[in-house]
């Protein structure tokens, strides 16, 4: 009956693993050995330059890359705002839209139209990172959307966001909440939805007001999604490369106030030439990507235990 | 690293929750607490796109002067204008070759793959299965300027042909990772009767266990076509050449340079357009794209 497996794996493996290798794992597999080398990219050969590219990063002769270590600074701060902001702000409704709504007989259900914000809310989340990036860039132009509408208010004098340094990467910061809010708000109702019901029941047995069936059943139980919502939105809050390269001024200004790693990185593939440079840099996002998502995980499991 | 939400194949359940609850006081400040705040962030999301809308409709000097207002008269030669001279017209047929191809591509395969690593025991299966998981995991700008250097090597910059490898490449752990889910749920004494009727592994796999994945597959289908339709980053490292631009890329050129050739409502039109495709698969698709979605992109 199993005759010819292994013929039978081989043809039906052969051709996605092989292009699987050539262009998923090996230039991953590359990453780290180019990182160390002066690789340009438009010359055949390149050399091996040991821990240059990472000296030079880290302004061990010279002053450091302030471009990248701006860009660092400024996903810390994306990092500590934009995933605490999207995931309240989407717990907050997908608790009102799974909880709040009128008790008819006797049943907690979602509020009315639950249905038409589900799908409302979710739009931003289809639409690509680039036209989203182009729809704010002009919402937040001098003469755009948003200062038409405080222009409104008598004696108004709106900032021209993207220009000023104080308030541009609070336009990034608005945009990516914006973009993840529905997203995860439907990810958090697919969860409460699949709470046992009995949980909630023998809760309101008890008399439990909705406030505490939320802190001490919902909330608890949510904290699997919850967690992978906070390592997911923790690496989009590292990379964020797509909204900065297009919405703000220079890129990443003005005066690299805005810029992020992975814009580093573009820049230096893109308009240096300097790719083993960019590797590097590269290398060193795939390592803070992985302490974060392992802090995540250690953390979360901790509270996990005390619970 | 794998950060399953929901057991591949099985549809996250969307239904409102419910549970008895004695009629508490307050609940109708409640309900008006409640509709503030949804009404609230309704008009947050849904204020931005109307507006992008009008301004695709109105003069330059419309979008400039009180932005807020709607277009007096509607532009549409706005639409030819981004169509045409704005070539998002060839913009559109490039991302429509690439997402086609790489999508029919990456599910052929996907399935091929998953359905190997679903029912069939083999050494070095369980490595394939974790290559798979960690491919999704890592972050893509560790491998982004080494891949060019690959498609560059094998002379595929600028290519339709690249860039369908590419996105098939990058579209095929989550593809197989979901479907092998799929897979291994479906009942064993099925392909063990084909194999009894006499149908080799191809006609088991190709009449039988294929066919039978149907829910999986549309649902992975129209998760990898949103995906590769919004791509970015793939396309603004490997494709240097505007004739071969995608939308995405295409938009971002446009609006880079909607400010020298003062078109604004040009550019406008060319976001609806590049937009139009996805929302209205959205609206027909919606209960599918979001389960797919939120059991998807959270791997």
């Amino acid at each position: 009956m199993r005759q010819g497996k292994y013929r039978f794996l081989t043809v039906f493996m052969a051709l996605p693993m092989a292009i699987f290798v050539i262009f998923v794992v090996s230039p991953y597999a590359q990453a780290f050995y180019l990182a160390l080398t002066d690789w340009t990219g438009y010359t055949p050969t390149y050399n091996f330059i040991g821990l240059q590219n990472f000296a030079y990063l880290f302004g061990i002769e010279g002053p450091p890359d302030r471009f990248f270590w701006m860009g660092l600074r400024n996903n810390l701060i994306l990092l500590l705002i934009v995933p605490a902001a999207t995931i309240a702000i989407a717990l907050f409704f997908a608790a009102m839209l799974n909880l709040s709504g009128s008790t008819k007989g006797g049943q907690i259900r979602g509020v009315r139209g639950s249905s038409f914000y589900r799908i409302l809310f979710f739009v931003p989340q289809v639409i690509s990172v680039a036209a989203l990036g182009i729809m704010f860039q002009q919402v937040f132009q001098p003469s755009g959307l948003l200062n038409s509408m405080l222009r409104l208010f008598p004696g108004a004098d709106p900032p021209s966001w993207l220009a000023d340094p104080r308030t541009a990467l609070l336009t990034v910061i608005v945009t990516l909440v914006w973009t993840n809010v529905g997203f995860y708000m439907v990810y958090f109702s697919a969860a409460m939805a699949n709470i046992p019901r009995e949980l909630l029941e023998a809760a309101a047995i008890d008399k439990a007001s909705r406030w505490q069936s939320f802190r001490l059943i919902t909330f608890p139980l949510l904290r699997p999604s919850l967690q992978v919502a906070f390592i997911y939105l923790g690496i989009m809050a590292l990379d964020a490369f797509a909204i900065v390269q297009i919405m703000t001024i220079g890129p990443g200004g003005p005066n690299e106030s805005t810029t992020v790693m992975a814009l580093s990185i573009y820049k230096n593939f893109k308009e240096q030439g300097q790719f083993g440079y960019a590797t590097a840099q590269g290398v060193i996002l795939f390592f803070i990507t992985i302490v974060l998502a392992a802090f995540t995980l250690r953390a979360t499991k901790r509270e996990e235990v005390e619970m | 690293m794998t950060l399953a939400a929901a057991p591949p194949g099985e549809q996250l359940k969307l239904s409102q929750e419910t549970a008895p609850i004695k009629v508490g006081r307050g609940e109708r400040g409640l309900t008006v607490f409640t509709h503030v705040f949804l009404i609230g962030w309704a008009l947050i999301v849904a204020i931005p796109l109307i507006w992008v809308l009008f301004s695709s409709l109105k003069t330059d000097n419309e979008i400039f002067v009180d932005s807020w207002k709607p277009p007096a008269a509607l532009q549409f030669d706005n639409y030819a204008r981004a169509w045409n001279a704005s070539h998002i017209s060839q913009y559109f047929f490039n991302s429509l070759i690439v997402v086609t191809a790489s999508v029919v591509i990456v599910m052929v395969l996907g399935a091929m793959v998953a359905y190997c690593l679903a029912r069939y025991e083999f050494p070095g299966r369980t490595i394939l299965r974790y290559a798979f998981i960690g491919a999704m995991a890592v972050p893509l700008f560790l491998a982004i300027v080494p891949l060019f250097g690959v498609v560059k090597g094998f002379g595929l910059l600028n290519t339709y042909h690249g860039l369908i490898a590419v996105y098939v490449a990058y579209a095929m752990p989550f593809t197989v990772f979901f479907l092998t889910g799929f897979f291994s749920t479906l009942p064993k004494e099925i392909s063990e009767a084909a194999f009894v009727d006499g149908a080799g592994h191809y006609r088991t796999f190709f009449s039988v266990m294929l066919p039978m994945a149907r829910p999986g597959m549309i649902s992975i289908g129209i998760f990898n076509a949103l995906g590769l339709w919004n791509q970015y980053l793939i396309p603004v490292f490997l494709v240097t050449d505007e004739s071969k631009f995608v939308v995405p890329q295409g938009l971002a050129i446009l609006a880079a340079t909607a400010g020298y050739r003062s078109d604004f409502s040009g550019l406008f039109a060319g976001l609806m357009i590049g937009m139009a495709p996805v929302l209205v698969l959205y609206l027909i698709f919606q209960k599918q794209i979001q389960s797919g979605m939120t059991a998807g992109a959270l791997k």
